[in-house]
């Protein structure tokens, strides 16, 4: 059995738990090794109280989880039965407490669950998990700098391809060729590339607009790769931009860099996000920059720590979060620049490794 | 605004007097909008559709029938989303349980006066019968993949991989006009035929192989769905028989789509006519499914079917043929359930073609 298991077994000891449910895919990837998206079938991962752990999934998914997943007991349920009545079968009779995740659940879920536990009480294991998962462990951060890897790779590839009048949609589709064919499942979320004043929108929907010189391109974007992710921002200049967008792009390098540097442990997320947002204002540029300045990631693309001015809680090895400050003018250009970093023991490991200096395309 | 209107109709039936919609795909289908945060009340009168800083500008242009109305941010979710509700006098609000979780609806049903009612597929029943606008959609990203297909039989050739033929697909689809591929494109070459969800891997095709080409776009949010199953060179005498009795039971089973015919006795017509052959051990799961905002929603084709078909459905019509150990054949159709019979989006020739 491996820690993590350990841990939430020691878990249900102290909190006097019977029975954990844990049904978010992601979650169940991170205790068993195993990831699928079953879509509307029911699929779980359960622990009860001085028994073995296990896997209850779809009968199509039956043969894949007893390859992968490091559980040794898998029930599956077929499209026919009623997946709740089967698992009743592998439940203890009498149920004190239950633990599940009730920010995953739907209603209708938890509803069905509960007519077959028939448990007195309910325990609230959302935090639990996103405590676990915060701190990211070698192996995870591993898998994350491949992603990454194959990011920066698929950008440098697209580079080139970039030419007077292709549309952002047309990039969009070059780069996401190219992280498939660099080996990624696929993006981990729908790639943004957006040019000149279309950027000034932090959430513009690229399009059929044309790329023209003397402007800028945004370009947001990352892949999946063996269950993690990436997210990553470069913003590039078409042909020669004038003072006025350079000092923008200064700006919001100056604002990165600045907040990549307060990153240790022990320093408040807050101050990641104030760090930054301090760099901009004194700039003048302040009410373009009206988002957080990072957030979270991991197997999913937005996870915990939410790394905004009011947050609360200190950095710890092992979070991997985005920084990422912006200055959004809707009427004249959007500039963002994304990194991936990693809080190490003393500090910081910038995982993504693209360069930062204000690029020229020769297009 | 007929939208609307005919979700109104159905709340003394479902006993609610509002309905708080939060599934995406359910809030596109009223609002119009495509950003990912945001919320949408209907009551008698009201419309309102609630969104974060981020979207309300967006919200404003794509949300015709809407009143537009902003909370701050994710934080305020769950303290200005039901100061609103609280004043639109709602007693009994329904609310989509297969959609909130059980930690969402702890925290509205705090703030909320009204009791909140849950309810299950109502408005995925209204989907399934689409407008004329959501038909021209649907054509259109039908269009997409009939094109996408006709450029990959020009790129496909012994010696390149199923993951650039997939590739080449989806880009080809994105130039078209489409936002993505509508799921992963399925690209089955040999003896992975056998596989009726072989997801495109580095496999090298070779010559005097079949090879099953399932896949779609997402156009303006509507999904199209189209399965090929092309030759390269010879392919044995085995496949060959196999080609052609699976293009039969689609051809019958897409002739007999009408209005008045029920989902079981349509999936039974391709699989009694597979069945008939002597083939009827590797027939698929099931005939066809609806298709729309979602790649898989009602009515589902198949022996387990509830739904007996009405003018305006769209489904897929896909049966086919799978044995380990020596390959696959799915031949599939986009098809709209009219007045009368039907008629077909998809239009790439289902003749056997050998490249």
């Amino acid at each position: 059995m491996n820690n993590r298991i350990e841990k939430l077994y020691d878990y249900m000891d102290q909190n006097s738990v019977d029975v954990l449910l844990i049904t978010q895919p992601q979650n169940v990837y991170y205790f068993t090794g195993f990831l699928t998206d079953p879509h509307e079938r029911f699929m779980g991962f359960v622990l009860v109280k001085g028994e073995d752990p296990f896997l209850f999934v779809p009968l199509l998914d039956a043969e894949n989880a007893e390859s992968v997943s490091s559980v040794g007991k898998i029930y599956s349920h077929d499209d026919a039965e009623n997946a709740y009545e089967v698992l009743q079968r592998y439940l203890p009779s009498s149920i004190q407490c239950f633990g599940l995740e009730k920010n995953h659940l739907t209603v209708k879920n938890y509803e069905s669950i509960l007519a077959v536990a028939g448990a007195d009480e309910i325990h609230e294991i959302d935090e639990l998990l996103q405590d676990m998962r915060i701190s990211k462990s070698q192996g995870e951060i591993t898998k994350i700098k491949k992603a990454i890897d194959i990011t920066e790779e698929a950008l440098r590839l697209t580079l080139p391809k970039i030419k007077l009048n292709i549309t952002e949609m047309e990039i969009v589709a070059e780069l996401e060729y190219q992280i498939k064919k660099l080996g990624a499942e696929g993006p981990s979320f729908s790639s943004l590339v957006l040019a000149g004043e279309k950027a000034g929108h932090p959430h513009g929907n690229p399009g059929d607009r044309k790329i023209k010189t003397g402007e800028f391109l945004l370009i947001d974007f990352g892949v999946v790769l063996d269950g993690y992710v990436s997210d990553l921002t470069r913003t590039f200049a078409i042909g020669e931009v004038n003072d006025q967008l350079k000092d923008i792009y200064d700006t919001v390098l100056q604002a990165n860099l600045q907040a990549i540097e307060v990153v240790k442990p022990g320093t408040s997320i807050a101050n990641v996000d104030l760090t930054a947002r301090a760099v901009i204002e004194n700039k003048g540029y302040g009410q373009y920059f009206i988002n957080r300045v990072g957030h979270g990631f991991g197997m999913e693309i937005h996870e915990h720590p939410s790394v905004h001015s009011k947050a609360s809680g200190l950095l710890r090895e092992g979070m991997t979060f985005t920084i990422e400050p912006g200055i959004y003018n809707p009427k004249l250009a959007g500039v963002r620049i994304e990194d991936n970093v990693v809080v190490t023991k003393d500090g910081v490991d910038v995982l993504s490794t693209f360069p930062k200096e204000l690029q020229m395309l020769d297009v | 605004m007929d939208k609307i209107n005919q979700l109104r109709s159905q709340f003394s039936n479902l006993g609610i007097d509002g309905l708080f919609i939060t599934n995406p795909q359910n809030r596109f289908y009223f609002t119009g909008f495509t950003g990912t945060a945001g919320v949408a009340v209907i009551t008698p009168t009201e419309a309102i559709f609630l969104t974060d800083y981020r979207y309300v500008e967006q919200a404003k242009v794509q949300t015709k029938d809407f009143d537009v109305v902003k909370y701050q941010d994710r934080n305020s979710l769950y303290i200005e989303v039901p100061e609103v509700i609280n004043n639109l006098g709602i007693t009994k609000l329904g609310f989509e349980q297969e959609d909130m979780t059980y930690g969402v609806f702890s925290r509205y049903n705090e703030a909320i006066d009204a009791e909140l009612v849950p309810t299950s597929g109502v408005i995925e029943t209204l989907r399934t019968i689409k407008t004329t606008e959501e038909i021209e959609l649907l054509k259109a990203s039908a269009k997409i993949a009939d094109s996408a297909f006709k450029h990959i039989l020009d790129f496909i050739r012994p010696g390149v991989t199923e993951i650039e033929i997939s590739n080449e697909l989806e880009t080809r689809m994105r130039q078209l006009g489409a936002s993505g591929s509508s799921f992963d494109i399925i690209i089955a070459s040999g003896l992975r035929g056998a596989m009726p969800h072989g997801v495109a891997t580095q496999k090298v095709i070779e010559s005097g192989e079949m090879i099953t080409l399932d896949f779609g776009a997402i156009y303006k949010g509507y999904i199209s769905d189209i399965t090929r199953t092309i030759s390269v060179g010879t392919p044995s005498d085995e496949m060959r028989k196999i080609y052609d009795i699976v293009l039969e039971a689609q051809v019958r089973s897409v002739e007999a789509i009408k209005p008045g015919i029920h989902g079981k006795d349509l999936d039974s017509i391709s699989r009694d006519y597979i069945s008939e052959k002597g083939y009827s051990k590797y027939c698929g799961n099931s005939a066809g499914h609806g298709i729309g905002l979602s790649l898989w929603e009602e009515p589902f084709i198949s022996p387990k079917s509830s739904l007996t078909l009405q003018p305006g459905m769209v489904v897929t019509m896909e049966p086919g043929i799978y044995i380990p150990g020596v390959g696959g054949v799915r031949i599939e159709d986009d098809v709209v359930i009219t007045e009368n019979g039907n008629e077909i989006l998809t239009h790439s020739p289902k003749e056997l073609i050998k490249l």
